[in-house]
């Protein structure tokens, strides 16, 4: 530790602690314009110089480290002079549209001018005037507003690794583009509106829609995908308006991805249900919330009594809570007395690394996954890992995916060559010697390896397994889809497999069932049974929308978005964090749906997620005592048991081998509703690569017949250069693909025209 | 100084300049006429002659020239030489024995290397930059001989004791400079030579790479060793064809002659040099935007710390040496730190090299001892000023050095006293000003460079450089107004301190210079709306004066428009309708009668 004084005030910190920071620690706060403390210190503003005794040169703040002794001045007439100039001069070019800029009140440059006391300009305005940007379908770009503190670059650069943008000339000419011009190529992850200071780079799904200063906010999780990223949601009245990153906080240190910045207009959508509806008779009728109930305890009884109650199963979504799933749990094996409790999770894998120490590890293998789509926090994890701390990272992929720039080691081919290739790395982990043997050294030899994986690939998971069982030291990340996709597991809905629930449909076995939140039509393990639930005596469907499956119910009740309720999600590393009610759209919960039920059933469930919690730790072990705001469940084992061999081989016959494309931006549920998402990617996809696709005379766009055996379908193409030659690829998750991957995860198709 | 040889060997001045006042026709024409004569025998001693390229001398004013070498003779220098001269000097010097006067350089240019200590230069102009033989032939890579048996301490110790500072413009002692990044921990270090010489007017580095690509290389050789170094690059501005093209040759020839790569010289010393283009950018001079550059990164300064010797080149420990100080070397490891340390004053030692251009009679590349004084430089050695006109300023230190009057005259050049005065040392430019330069006007310019060349990374260089210039263009154009001069020296005074790398923190030097010893012309220009250097074109009327005009004429020629009238006898007269204000009239008239 070295002694510095700051303002008078002595601290004590670390040897190289950046000025900045000894002086947050003496609670001295010096202004700051370029500075981001997750980026490389930069230095380009000088709004931060201080003065050190002793020394004539004043020190920038934000990129000096603190020596012993130091003695640090951070209020000086000679500083406010310097810092009034700095800030001056920024105002000479930058158009004074404060009243109409999206960022005013809460703009660093309109804060550091109040702060800094700048009444009058000494120098002759010049604002700049140049068309504004807006060929990025997210981001809109003013480059007059902007002062070139680089952080939209930085960021770009040294977190996301896209490099899509960059400094473009020279001195006063100095502007952030792309090169040559060309429209951004990038992944609409929205971090250089996070960290713009100013209005230069505006957030489109939000521009001119409201001020800040009308919003209200509440700092939650998001709930679209399994990160579980600390996000704030911004919102007035019952309208959400922005979710945007907690500065700096929460496992994601700030950071998000397209779907959570941009791909939370779903919640506000008007095709959102806001009546339950009840068929009879084949017709449809609007009730309200507790008719809709009464039909379905009704029903419930009377197959209970008639049937039993093994014909009752309950599934549920994993968006659910871990409240309101432990609440489902409760209400099937308690009231209802069945153990037909499904989901599409298993509890076959359970969490274990954390992403922290994704991002610490010094050698990262990721196996036949497209992370930074599906995961995209995860995603920046293994990007920080290769890139920051120069871990050798080993991507196995059929295509080539973002990755590609920091892997050390990419594989790629068809999925059957990649597969072969996972299995020679795995033996070659356990000692064998073959060509991947000096990687399997690195993993090894490391000390803090991880290997991330897609838990819904059986094959993969062997693969996992097998790396895991050879080297202990190995941390898996498996790379689970949902926000609650780990929680629902922990609340009971694992135990069974998914596809029991399908051949139940199929041979009759039941005939009651409450989906809660669940489009059995998009997921391909039910999608070829998902049409024998429309005969079912109940078939209760609640969902925020009329889903396919939610249209062919006899009971459907509209429910609420994780905006709208409380609660807490169980994320990838089985860390159980609480979600913030935001916004009231007017309908219930799912809680509050079970709940209801159970009290028609004469029992009582609570609604309020406090209350359930109680009950959580009490009845699951693995909650006993948990922190709900950020505690990680410690799970006994990672893998159940020893996963069975699967043939991973491709199946079928075809020209093509067709396998899962990442996710594009979304992963066809709840935001297909969000239409900034729909405009850039609105339907499934045929990816092919460029030679394949000029082989069969195919342009982008075309809409082409995949045939293979047991599926057929037509889809837009969409020519990708990192497709591998001879390889498809679809989106696994809506309605018009589950029914293709329903017949496995690699396939053999053809491409008819 | 001496330089004999056993047959008759003529020396082209093939630098940059030498090549483009035609050099080469020169070399072509010799050849020729030497093969004509049958004078190219290799069994004769009279009758076997040579046309030998060589680098700049210094004198670039008086291009091309050559030497000619007779075995027993004096060595004759001529002047201007043409390709229609050279059948000439053949015939009556080298056949005849009779030199030819009338071209054969006169006092005049020996003058100006009386005050010259060339040491660093020495070879430049005798030794061919394309032959690694001939450099070896002088006495080259002797010193990187003796430095590999001695430690690298011992070597650092040396150039201690030598006193050398970093020529590339600040100064620091190079010695120390090294054991910073010897001591920091790290199994690979690099060593960088900055060529990325980008002043107006200065060509010191150019001239030595061009004229003695080894000695650089020799150096680097010797830096290499004493700092620990298994990699160096040699980062080129583009804009030096024929620096590149030798410095390129240089390094495969001394390769080949495993003077470079494993095992230097048949030791464990092991280094690779790489040389590395600039892209145009006058920041890339500064060593951590250079060392972005050669990362393929965008030429923007990095903070510092972590300074270089840490975290340098590719975040490995790395030492950045100048050109100039990298030449120092041989001769201090062949000499000693002790000879170096006798040359110069007490705490600049050795010798500088000063590119002289602007108003001065013998414009070219000087290397003098540290201490002379500025009046030594530009009257002794460059000859002061033509045409009879009065020394005004000297600018000193390129760009962003600062401008000096003729009561600094007397202040001798080493790096302290210069900062003492206001200016600085910098790389050796010296730009000399006479009566007829408006200093606001030269600030101007020199601002012009340093804004334009501006990486706009911080905003005291990028916005504030600009401003001040926009305040420096309404002064030149009339349009000043009063409170602009304390403007400029508030807002010039902030960039200085508030500047993130050296470009910012020394761009308004001319201007804060030229304010303080020039301050009435800054006046003149505001409040009585005057050009007194009559350079500010939207300052002057263009009206002959009556009472001054000879009716000489001169103007009238000189006009390109044809907006003056002027018959035998009469006062020239003006039309300002038809007057493009271009100042030819005024450069041109001898009586100063046009205001």
């Amino acid at each position: 530790m070295v002694t510095v004084k700051i303002d008078g005030k002595e601290v004590q910190v670390a040897p190289n602690t950046l000025i900045l920071d000894a002086a947050k620690e003496a609670g001295v706060t010096i202004p700051t314009l370029c500075h981001d403390s997750r980026l490389n210190p930069f230095g380009a503003c000088r709004v931060c110089l201080v003065e050190q005794v002793n020394n004539p040169k004043l020190q920038a703040a934000c990129t000096t480290p603190v020596t012993d002794k130091m003695e640090i001045i951070t209020r000086s007439e000679k500083l406010s002079r310097v810092r009034k100039t700095a800030i001056e001069l920024l105002l000479i070019n930058h158009p004074l549209d404060c009243p109409v800029c999206d960022k005013g009140g809460e703009c660093t440059l309109q804060d550091l001018t109040y702060e800094v006391g700048v009444t009058k300009v000494r120098f002759d305005a010049k604002p700049n005037d140049t068309p504004v940007d807006h060929t990025n379908p997210f981001i809109e770009r003013d480059i007059d507003r902007c002062v070139l503190c680089g952080r939209c670059v930085r960021i770009c650069d040294e977190v996301v690794n896209i490099q899509a943008i960059s400094f473009l000339n020279r001195g006063t000419d100095t502007i952030i583009g792309t090169s040559f011009e060309q429209p951004w190529n990038c992944e609409y992850c929205g971090q250089c509106i996070s960290v713009c200071p100013v209005g230069s780079l505006n957030n489109r799904i939000y521009l001119f829609k409201n001020r800040p200063w009308n919003l209200e906010r509440v700092k939650s999780v998001c709930g679209l995908c399994s990160c579980g990223c600390t996000v704030d949601i911004d919102y007035e009245g019952n309208e959400v308006f922005r979710m945007k990153e907690s500065p700096a906080e929460g496992i994601n240190h700030g950071y998000m991805c397209a779907k959570g910045r941009f791909g939370f207009e779903f919640i506000n959508s008007i095709k959102r249900q806001s009546e339950a509806v009840v068929k009879a008779g084949g017709e449809s009728k609007k009730v309200s919330f507790n008719e809709a109930v009464e039909v379905a305890v009704e029903k419930l009884r009377k197959v209970k009594d008639t049937a039993g109650a093994d014909a009752i199963a309950v599934v549920v979504s994993p968006r659910l809570t871990n409240e309101e799933a432990f609440l489902a749990g409760k209400l099937a094996k308690d009231v209802l007395g069945t153990s037909n409790l499904f989901s599409t999770e298993s509890e076959e894998v359970y969490p274990e690394a954390t992403l922290e120490e994704v991002e610490n590890s010094d050698c990262v293998t990721v196996l036949n996954i497209d992370v930074t789509e599906s995961n995209p926090i995860l995603g920046l994890a293994v990007r920080h890992a290769a890139r920051m701390g120069s871990a050798p990272l080993a991507v196995f992929y059929p295509g080539y995916t973002a990755l590609k720039r920091v892997a050390k080691k990419f594989v790629t081919g068809n999925p059957d060559e990649v597969r072969a290739s996972m299995e020679s790395y795995a033996a070659a982990v356990a000692g064998a010697s073959n060509e991947y043997s000096e990687w399997a050294a690195k993993l090894t030899k490391a000390e803090r390896p991880v290997v991330v994986f897609d838990p819904y690939n059986k094959a993969d998971v062997k693969i996992a397994q097998d790396i895991k069982k050879a080297c202990a030291k190995v941390k898996v990340v498996p790379a689970k889809s949902k926000n609650n996709s780990v929680g629902i597991v922990d609340m009971g809905f694992g135990a069974k497999c998914a596809t029991e629930f399908a051949k139940g449909l199929e041979s009759g076995k039941f005939k009651a069932v409450v989906v809660l939140g669940e489009n059995l039509s998009a997921r391909s393990v039910w999608t070829k049974s998902a049409s024998k639930a429309a005969g079912l005596e109940l078939l209760l469907v609640t969902d925020p929308f009329m889903s396919e499956t939610a249209a062919m119910s006899n009971v459907y009740i509209p429910v609420a978005t994780f905006a709208e309720k409380s609660g807490s999600f169980t994320n990838l590393e089985g860390r159980v964090q609480s979600i913030e009610k935001a916004v009231d759209k007017g309908v219930n919960t799912d809680a509050c749906v079970v709940s209801a039920i159970a009290k028609g059933l004469g029992a009582q469930l609570p609604a309020d997620a406090n209350a359930v919690r109680g009950m959580i730790e009490k009845e699951v072990p693995l909650y006993s005592g948990i922190n709900w705001d950020g505690g990680v469940v410690s799970y006994p084992y990672v893998f159940a048991g020893e996963v069975a061999a699967t043939d991973g081989k491709a199946k079928g016959k075809g020209r093509f081998f067709l396998y899962p494309a990442s996710l594009r931006l979304h992963s066809g549920s709840f935001t297909r509703w969000s239409p900034d998402l729909a405009k850039v990617y609105g339907e499934p996809m045929l990816e092919i690569g460029v030679e394949d696709a000029k082989e069969l005379g195919i342009k982008s766009k075309d809409r082409v017949k995949v045939k293979g055996e047991g599926f057929e379908g037509e889809f837009l193409v969409e020519i990708e250069k990192k497709v591998s030659k001879g390889c498809i690829a679809l989106p696994e998750d809506f309605v018009a693909t589950a029914g293709i991957f329903c017949n496995g995860k690699s396939l053999r198709a053809d491409i008819v025209k | 100084m001496s330089y004999t040889t056993d047959h008759v060997e003529v020396h082209v001045c093939m630098g940059t300049a030498g090549v483009a006042s035609g050099g080469q026709e020169v070399m072509d024409a010799l050849d020729a006429e030497f093969t004509k004569r049958g004078l190219k025998n290799a069994e004769s001693k009279e009758r076997n002659c040579a046309a030998k390229q060589t680098g700049c001398r210094g004198l670039c004013a008086r291009d091309v020239l050559i030497d000619v070498y007779i075995p027993g003779k004096d060595p004759i220098t001529y002047e201007h030489v043409s390709a229609e001269m050279v059948p000439t000097i053949v015939e009556e010097h080298i056949v005849g024995g009779n030199i030819v006067e009338k071209w054969a350089a006169k006092a005049d240019y020996f003058q100006f290397y009386d005050k010259q200590k060339r040491y660093v230069l020495a070879d430049c102009g005798r030794v061919d930059p394309e032959s690694l033989e001939d450099y070896i032939k002088l006495g080259g890579y002797e010193a990187i001989k003796k430095a590999l048996t001695m430690t690298p301490e011992q070597v650092i110790d040396e150039v201690k004791k030598a006193g050398l500072r970093g020529r590339g413009g600040g100064g620091f002692p190079t010695g120390l400079k090294w054991t910073f990044c010897r001591n920091s921990p790290g199994d690979h270090k690099y060593l960088i030579c900055n060529a990325d010489e980008g002043d107006p007017g200065a060509f010191m580095d150019r001239s030595i790479i061009e004229g003695n690509p080894h000695a650089v290389i020799e150096g680097m050789l010797i830096a290499g060793y004493a700092i620990g170094c298994d990699e160096g690059y040699i980062y080129c501005r583009a804009e030096y064809p024929l620096a590149i093209v030798r410095v390129i040759k240089a390094i495969k020839d001394a390769e080949a002659a495993g003077i470079l790569g494993d095992k230097v010289l048949g030791t464990n010393f092991h280094f690779k040099l790489k040389l590395k283009e600039g892209a145009g950018a006058f920041v890339c001079g500064e060593e951590t935007a250079l060392i972005a550059s050669i990362e393929g990164e965008r030429g923007m300064p990095r903070p510092r710390p972590p300074f270089p010797a840490v975290k340098g080149l590719w975040e490995k420990p790395s030492n950045v040496n100048n050109v100039e100080t990298l030449a120092n070397l041989p001769s201090i490891i062949l000499k000693g730190g002790e000879w170096y340390a006798g040359i110069g004053t007490e705490k600049s030692k050795g010798t500088k090299i000063f590119a002289l251009s602007g108003k001065v009679k013998s414009t070219g590349l000087v290397e003098v001892p540290m201490g002379i004084t500025v009046r030594e430089l530009i009257f002794d050695v460059g000859g002061g000023i033509p045409k009879k006109r009065k020394f005004k300023a000297v600018q000193l230190g390129g760009p962003s050095g600062g401008c000096l009057t003729p009561d600094h005259l007397e202040t001798p050049i080493d790096y302290d006293s210069l900062i003492a005065a206001g200016a600085m040392m910098g790389s050796g430019g010296v730009v000399v000003m006479d009566e007829t330069n408006c200093m606001v006007n030269v600030a101007q310019f020199f601002l012009t460079f340093t804004q334009r060349e501006s990486c706009g990374k911080c905003i005291p260089c990028r916005i504030g450089t600009k401003t001040m210039l926009d305040i420096l263009n309404r002064i030149t154009t009339g349009q000043g107004r009063e409170e602009d001069i304390e403007l400029l020296l508030e807002l010039g005074n902030d960039i200085k301190t508030a500047s993130l790398c050296g470009l910012g923190q020394t761009a308004p030097n001319p201007v804060l210079t030229t304010v303080k010893y020039f301050r009435h012309e800054y006046e003149a220009h505001i409040r009585d709306k005057k050009c007194p250097a009559r350079e500010c074109a939207e300052l002057i009327e263009f009206v002959v004066v009556d009472d001054r005009c000879k009716k000489c004429g001169i103007c009238k020629k000189a006009c390109p428009v044809d907006a003056i009238t002027w018959e035998k006898g009469t006062v020239a007269y003006i039309d300002r309708e038809k007057c493009v204000k271009c100042r030819e009239c005024i450069v041109n008239c001898p009586f100063n009668a046009i205001d």
